[in-house]
């Protein structure tokens, strides 16, 4: 039997042609499929990148600008911020949907401990087409360290709005600023903050509210004390509950993360179930963890129980955020499509699902 | 036709080129003793390379050899063909030497050094259509030409003897060619085709029989469902039975394989004897590999494919290139660190195209080559654009549309088994 496809050379060299032009590597990213079955149980909302993004850099995470559309099946992404760390700093930057960096600022890390997260960003309301963050410093030990920076969608550039106004015109001297967070709130012109501070011995809680467009960070609210106390910490992360009123402090003491409690200026319960750091509090009233990167949820009655701990397999927590009149959980998930670039794609599901998330 | 033309040729040139046996056939007949006839052999002697000869060196190097070789007992006839080109190609040599009157010749060539010459022999059998010499043998000493007379040429005569005895002499002296039956025995059913103008069938009781002029060469193709095609030579000398042994068509072939030149796989083809329909079951791993698209060379990626091809093969099983075409599914699972067994999200699945050739290496083992584009489902699509990196979602290797991105070339190369 004789073969009649040309000499064996020139088979090798028809061969050898081809496979060089065939010879690429299939499209797959790692990390979509490690978190593939959480994120089958949420919605897609949309997807960034490929941002160029410092290989050296670590603790990357996105935040997408906060949606402004009525439907789940309507939210876009139209870029986000950008937060990574590299050597002492941490940096902020936007990026649009593209992936393009429009401004970034440097944030220092000095005086970061392990066990808190010296900065906190709260993505607010998105409010005439401009996406706003306010960068608050958790240290303990500062007063007012929080700043605003606004973008102008889809493709302004990160822009620092003045200086924020200080808490000093509600307390008689400058207090320390804890803790404070965003209070997720049904589309709104503006953004309610919640605040812990300590003055003179004493913790004071309070409200503040933000226009997101506007070039200030106005304070309305009111500040009271409470004669709940911290034990130790200077530092804390707070948040305040739309759905309870309650008022819950997050801190690291002990050796492990503790919780408490509290409705006005009533007593504080300690929450001995909570055993994780809190980061948010959702519009169910579930107190949501996702520290390790293991999405805990507690039960805030009684003293907190744990009614669900999965891995979250790679997924970043945002933020709670209404899409119309309901609040969604968004995360975000990071996967590096090539050496030095990354792509994001933005999920939410409603808070009332989340206790029914599996891995 | 030309078969039967050619064959006709060959007896014409054996009658031809023995004429004394011819006219001596009834004495031969009478006594009943073996009378033998000798080979006829076309005789061309070439220089080779650098030696060191002149064209009337090399007249006299050949009718050395004719001396020498007539000077043996047995020794085939020689037809001395000069000293015109020889044609390089075997099909054309035999042409030369059957209008020679030859049943068979020998091409020396002589080249190296002039005092350590190195002879080059090939030889052909146009009554057996073998190749019967190709070998060489170098001396240490050159050709005296003062003294050739002396050669006895002892490297390359003897071989020719052995090669080409005499023939009995009732090949040729029993008159032109006359029909004997020639019987063979196969499997029921068999086709076979190549002996006369329509294929012959092979009855249930496993013979066929078909009359042909003897003595001649006859080539056929034995094919019956579920079993190898066969392909014979037979030099018919008289009623001859002859029984074809049929090896079974392999039901299942097990590839080993690289998909586009560098990732691993393995597959598994189920076909029907019967029909030249098949279908495969493939799988190849990402998991190491070799790529020209990324920043590194080597890949190594948590992810496999699992194939599904159904297919038809377009020519015959002993085709000297056997194509074949398919269509199948694909799915790309994945199991990434951390994570579980999953289906791939990003291009979970995809439908492949197939085209694809096979040529036999030995025995039941071939080499295969395929061109595989593929179309893959991409429910994400703005992630999988972005999974390109820079580029604005363009990729040199996909054609990419909303939920739709195609490879246009994909290939797939490696060794087939029959089982």
């Amino acid at each position: 039997m004789k073969a009649t496809a040309g000499t064996p050379a020139r088979r090798a060299a028809l061969a050898a042609a081809c496979l060089a032009l065939a010879g690429c590597a299939p499209p797959y990213l790692v990390e979509l499929d490690k978190a593939a079955g959480v994120v089958s149980q949420m919605t897609l909302v949309g997807t960034v990148g490929p941002v160029s993004v410092d290989p050296s850099a670590t603790n990357v995470r996105f935040l997408p600008a906060r949606p402004t559309a009525s439907s789940i099946g309507s939210v876009s992404v139209p870029g986000g911020f950008l937060v990574s760390d590299s050597s002492n700093l941490e940096n902020l930057a936007f990026v649009t949907s593209g992936g393009q960096q429009n401004g970034s600022d440097d944030f220092s890390l000095a005086g970061a401990l392990s066990n808190y997260p010296l900065y906190q960003y709260d993505v607010t309301n998105t409010l005439s087409n401009t996406a706003s963050v306010v960068v608050s410093k958790l240290d303990g030990l500062s007063s007012d360290t929080y700043q605003q920076f606004t973008v102008s969608l889809p493709s302004g550039s990160l822009t620092q709005v003045g200086s924020a106004l200080p808490f000093t015109g509600l307390f008689s001297t400058a207090p320390t600023t804890m803790g404070l967070s965003d209070v997720p709130t049904p589309s709104s012109t503006r953004d309610t903050f919640a605040f812990l501070v300590f003055l003179a011995g004493n913790f004071s809680i309070g409200t503040a509210q933000m226009d997101g467009s506007a070039n200030v960070f106005p304070l309305s609210g009111s500040a009271f004390s409470t004669g709940n106390t911290i034990p130790g910490p200077t530092r804390s992360l707070y948040y305040f509950s739309a759905a309870s009123g309650a008022s819950v402090a997050s801190y690291y003491a002990g050796g492990q993360w503790a919780c408490q409690q509290w409705f006005g200026t009533g007593a504080s319960t300690v929450m001995t179930g909570v055993t994780h750091r809190i980061d948010a509090v959702l519009g169910t009233g579930d107190y949501l963890s996702t520290e390790g990167g293991t999405l805990r949820l507690y039960d805030s009655s009684g003293t907190g129980k744990e009614v669900l701990s999965m891995d979250l397999k790679g997924l970043q927590f945002c933020y709670e955020a209404y899409v119309g009149s309901d609040p969604y959980v968004f995360f975000a998930l990071g996967s590096t499509v090539r050496h030095g670039q990354m792509a994001f794609s933005v999920y939410a599901i409603p808070s009332s699902a989340m206790r029914g998330l599996h891995s | 036709m030309r078969r039967i033309a050619t064959v006709c040729s060959l007896i014409g040139v054996l009658l031809a080129a023995t004429p004394l046996a011819a006219q001596d056939s009834s004495s031969a007949a009478g006594t009943g003793s073996e009378q033998k006839a000798p080979r006829r052999l076309l005789v061309v002697l070439e220089k080779g390379g650098l030696a060191p000869y002149s064209t009337d060196e090399m007249i006299i190097l050949r009718r050395s050899f004719l001396t020498a070789l007539a000077d043996r007992d047995d020794a085939p006839t020689a037809i001395d063909f000069g000293s015109r080109p020889f044609p390089g190609s075997i099909g054309d040599r035999n042409k030369v030497a059957r209008a020679a009157g030859a049943d068979c010749w020998m091409v020396l060539r002589i080249s190296g050094l002039g005092g350590s010459p190195s002879l080059n022999v090939q030889s052909y059998d146009l009554l057996y259509n073998l190749k019967t010499l190709d070998f060489s043998a170098s001396r240490s000493e050159g050709f005296v030409m003062a003294d050739i007379f002396r050669e006895r040429w002892d490297d390359v005569i003897p071989s020719l003897l052995k090669k080409y005895p005499p023939l009995v002499s009732h090949v040729y002296d029993r008159g032109p060619p006359a029909p004997v039956p020639l019987t063979l025995r196969a499997v029921p059913g068999t086709v076979i085709t190549g002996l006369s103008s329509s294929p012959v069938r092979v009855g249930a009781d496993g013979t066929a029989t078909v009359s042909l002029p003897s003595p001649a060469p006859y080539s056929f193709r034995a094919a019956a469902t579920g079993y190898l095609p066969v392909r014979m030579s037979v030099y018919l000398d008289g009623p001859t039975e002859l029984r074809i042994s049929q090896d079974r068509s392999p039901w299942l072939r097990l590839d080993a394989a690289f998909l586009d030149g560098f990732f691993p796989g393995a597959a598994a083809t189920f076909s029907l004897p019967s029909l030249p329909f098949f279908a495969r079951l493939g799988y190849t791993s990402f998991r190491a590999g070799i790529a020209v698209n990324q920043d590194q060379i080597t890949v190594s990626l948590p992810l496999s494919q699992v194939t599904l091809l159904l297919g038809i093969y377009l020519s015959p099983e002993d085709a000297g290139v056997r194509w074949y075409t398919g269509l199948g599914p694909l799915l790309r699972v994945s199991l990434p660190p951390g994570g579980g067994l999953t289906v791939d999200a990003l291009v979970p699945a995809g439908l492949q195209v197939v085209g694809g050739l096979e040529i036999p290496l030995f025995g039941k083992l071939r080499t295969f080559l395929e061109y595989a584009p593929t179309v893959y489902y991409t429910p994400q699509s703005d992630l999988f654009k972005a999974s390109f990196g820079e580029g604005n979602g363009t990729s040199p290797y996909l054609v990419v549309s909303p939920k739709v991105a195609i490879q246009p070339v994909e290939m797939r190369i490696g060794l087939r088994m029959g089982l």
